[in-house]
């Protein structure tokens, strides 16, 4: 399946009302789009997400609004896609209502004309998902992810279609649940199976619900914990900043930690005295010495005894010399059951040997533990206080604000880890459907599904779901591994060539990408590295989808530009396309020339919303552009000299 | 046929292993494609869970 964006126009948005045309006839699979700061490079990047799968249920009014034009009347705004999928044109027509703040869809297809709603093949409506359109429309904040979160795994599952072996589970599972309900009560009472299922339909409702709260929770946990490395790192840079404050917040620090080892250490010391019971109480003390010297008189162990009494009753007299009658062989029978056990012996030959140790030793003053306890905690108590006046002082709002953030951020990770705890808890017999824990309603939803299986003879059927879904999960985790380790093979390979001076490897795909021998790297070879991650992946399946990236060089080195283009230009089979700054140009579009024997569509799109853009159209004139195509924007279109030109200082 | 080819691969090895009857796992194979096609699949379901084998 081939999917090509030939271009798209707007009309009563926060863009210029303009066409944008890539020229589709010279088969040039890659275009840049350069466009000023601020003159919509990302909203179009979300109007193109916006059309390829229905955001209708799910946009946020803030995100429909965000796309009125400023100060305008115009009640409605539309952006208009033409996509040529397998070589059949489609045009989406995405609307957008500002007055209700609702978003509504037409297409348009070779074969019915216009309709109603967005229409996509469902060959291809499978796969484009909001999560799978923001991996392919990217920008930065996107690679970034795949260094922290699940962000890695999930575009592999997504992209390889491993999610189709859960999703086949659930509709078998669908159907087991419809037998079960077109089925007799057969073994058991009608009363107690509508019971049974009554129980059943709510565990299942709880399971889906408990699985979706994970779902956002974990996707807000990622979040948050890139929110906290964003304020630690603006915290940290400030503090910096601020030599004199940042030599305070050091020592604060440092005795910080002296107070918590100082904390821990007292604990320990405790711990170790409360372990001996023998020297925290005198009496205590005495009860043991003496129980250890009863146990001296007491029998002897089993393995010497039993032997020694066996041949004492063959004999013929005692050890006394006394003839051996059989009322004495009697006695010795009867009482030699009393002899100690092996193991009862060894347990009390220990707690001997450690009484005996411990007698000569005095008596711990556990109040003085106790008091050492207290006075640490209190050392802990007033060197953070400290720490937080001398942050409390900083006269500096943004680090304030930041501090606030971290603080709040914090707080809302440790109440997603205590959601996270739960949700793994361990199944046990006084679990109810009240429980938050996934593991506990499942094992609640397998006994009450084995009832329900027993009473209506579906069992067979159960028996043939579960080995499917073991041969599903099988495959599962073997294709998982058989693609990371390919692609980690294959992003390694490239290493070499990507990042020429200082080599980063990958070590492994476990969820995130995990670098060989580091934590982290700078943000130029993370990008080289997760445009590797994508672009291998993405030219793997068998769906051949845009690659559409939102300033992907930006803040990058030389190095970094250049390798990036010469991937895309060798690498990646995609259309590929990138809005660039002008900033971004050096360095990367002309590589991207070099490598695709200038198979590359250069434009450039600019606003004329209000005077400061007159200088643009002069520019614009001068390189014989024409600037009158469009009322309130200009668009050039593979004009080379006016690409290369093309500036937004003034100087 | 658009699952990656090596998937099905590694299923079809799978099965191999656990030692499953090849008209079953014919089956089955059967509902992954029709699933990646778009097409309903409640029907191999019957068949493949009712069959009687």
């Amino acid at each position: 399946m081939d999917v090509k964006i030939l271009g798209w126009d707007t009309k009563g948005l926060r863009l210029p009302d303009w066409k944008i045309n890539l020229d589709d006839n010279g088969g040039k699979k890659t275009s840049l789009i350069m466009m000023p700061s601020g003159m919509g490079k990302t909203t179009t990047l979300s109007l193109l997400r916006y059309s390829f799968c229905d955001y209708s249920k799910i946009i946020e009014k803030k995100d429909i609004l965000a796309l009125q034009r400023p100060k305008s009347k115009i009640t409605k705004g539309e952006f208009n896609l033409n996509i040529k999928i397998n070589n059949a044109k489609y045009r989406i027509k995405t609307i957008f209502d500002f007055s209700n703040k609702t978003l509504s869809y037409k297409t348009t297809d070779p074969e019915s004309g216009q309709k109603d709603g967005l229409n996509l093949p469902e060959e291809i409506k499978k796969y484009l998902d909001q999560e799978y359109i923001e991996k392919t429309f990217f920008d930065l904040e996107v690679v970034q992810k795949l260094f922290e979160s699940t962000s890695a795994i999930d575009s592999i599952n997504k992209l390889y279609k491993l999610y189709y072996f859960n999703q086949i589970g659930n509709n078998l599972d669908t159907y087991l649940i419809k037998k079960q309900d077109e089925s007799g009560s057969g073994k058991i009472d009608k009363k107690d199976l509508i019971e049974l299922k009554h129980t059943r339909d709510k565990l299942l409702k709880k399971e889906k619900q408990l699985r979706n709260e994970y779902e956002i929770n974990n996707k807000k946990f990622e979040n948050l914990k890139i929110n906290k490395s964003k304020y630690s790192k603006i915290i940290n840079d400030i503090e910096n900043s601020k030599k004199s404050i940042k030599d305070k917040i050091d020592q604060a620090r440092e005795n910080i930690s002296l107070a918590k080892n100082d904390l821990k250490d007292s604990f320990d010391n405790f711990y170790t005295e409360l372990k001996n019971p023998m020297l925290i109480n005198k009496d205590f003390k005495k009860k043991l010495i003496n129980f250890e010297s009863n146990l001296n008189s007491l029998k002897i162990p089993e393995s010497v005894g039993k032997a020694f009494f066996d041949d004492l009753i063959k004999s013929n007299q005692c050890l006394c010399g006394h003839a051996m009658t059989n009322k004495m062989k009697d006695k010795i029978i009867k009482n030699k059951e009393s002899i100690l056990s092996e193991d009862t012996w060894l347990i009390l030959s220990v707690l001997k040997s450690k009484i005996k140790e411990d007698s000569g030793k005095e008596i711990l003053d556990l109040s003085k533990s106790l008091s050492l306890i207290a006075k640490s905690k209190r050392n802990l108590n007033i060197e953070e206080r400290k720490a937080d006046e001398i942050v409390g002082g900083i006269d500096d709002k943004k680090y304030q604000d930041n501090v606030k953030k971290l603080n709040e951020t914090n707080d809302q990770l440790n109440d997603l880890n205590k959601f996270f705890q739960k949700y793994l808890e361990a199944p046990s017999k006084q679990d109810t459907l009240e429980d938050n824990s996934i593991n506990k309603i499942g094992n609640l939803l397998k006994i009450t599904m084995d009832k329900i299986n027993e009473a209506t003879e579906t069992g067979n059927i159960s028996d043939k779901i579960k080995l499917i879904k073991d041969i599903f999960k099988d495959t599962e985790n073997k294709s998982l591994n058989f693609i990371t380790n390919d692609l980690v093979e294959k992003i390694n390979k490239e290493i070499p060539r990507v990042m020429p001076f200082e080599k980063i490897f990958v070590k492994d795909i476990k969820d995130k990408i995990v670098l060989d021998g580091r934590d982290s790297a700078s943000a130029g070879q993370l990008a080289r590295i997760g445009y590797l991650f994508l672009i291998t992946l993405l030219a793997r399946p068998n769906f051949n989808f845009p690659f559409i990236v939102d300033s992907p060089v930006t803040g990058m080195d030389e190095i970094s530009r250049s390798e990036i283009a010469t991937t895309i230009a060798t690498q990646l089979n995609n259309q590929y396309i990138g809005f660039v700054l002008p900033l971004e140009r050096d360095y990367f579009a002309d590589v991207l020339e070099e490598n695709t024997k200038n198979k590359v569509n250069l434009l450039v799109a600019f606003d004329t919303f209000d005077d400061e853009t007159k200088r643009l159209v002069k520019l614009a004139k001068q390189y014989s552009v024409d600037t009158r195509e469009f009322v309130d924007g200009v668009v050039s279109v593979n004009n080379k000299d006016f690409f290369w030109n093309f500036t937004v200082s003034k100087g | 046929m658009s699952i990656d080819p090596s998937i099905l691969q590694i299923f079809k090895k799978v099965c191999k292993d656990k030692k499953i009857d090849p008209g079953f796992e014919k089956e089955l194979q059967k509902i992954i494609e029709n699933w990646d096609e778009g097409k309903d699949i409640e029907k191999d379901i019957k068949n493949l869970l009712e069959d009687k084998k």
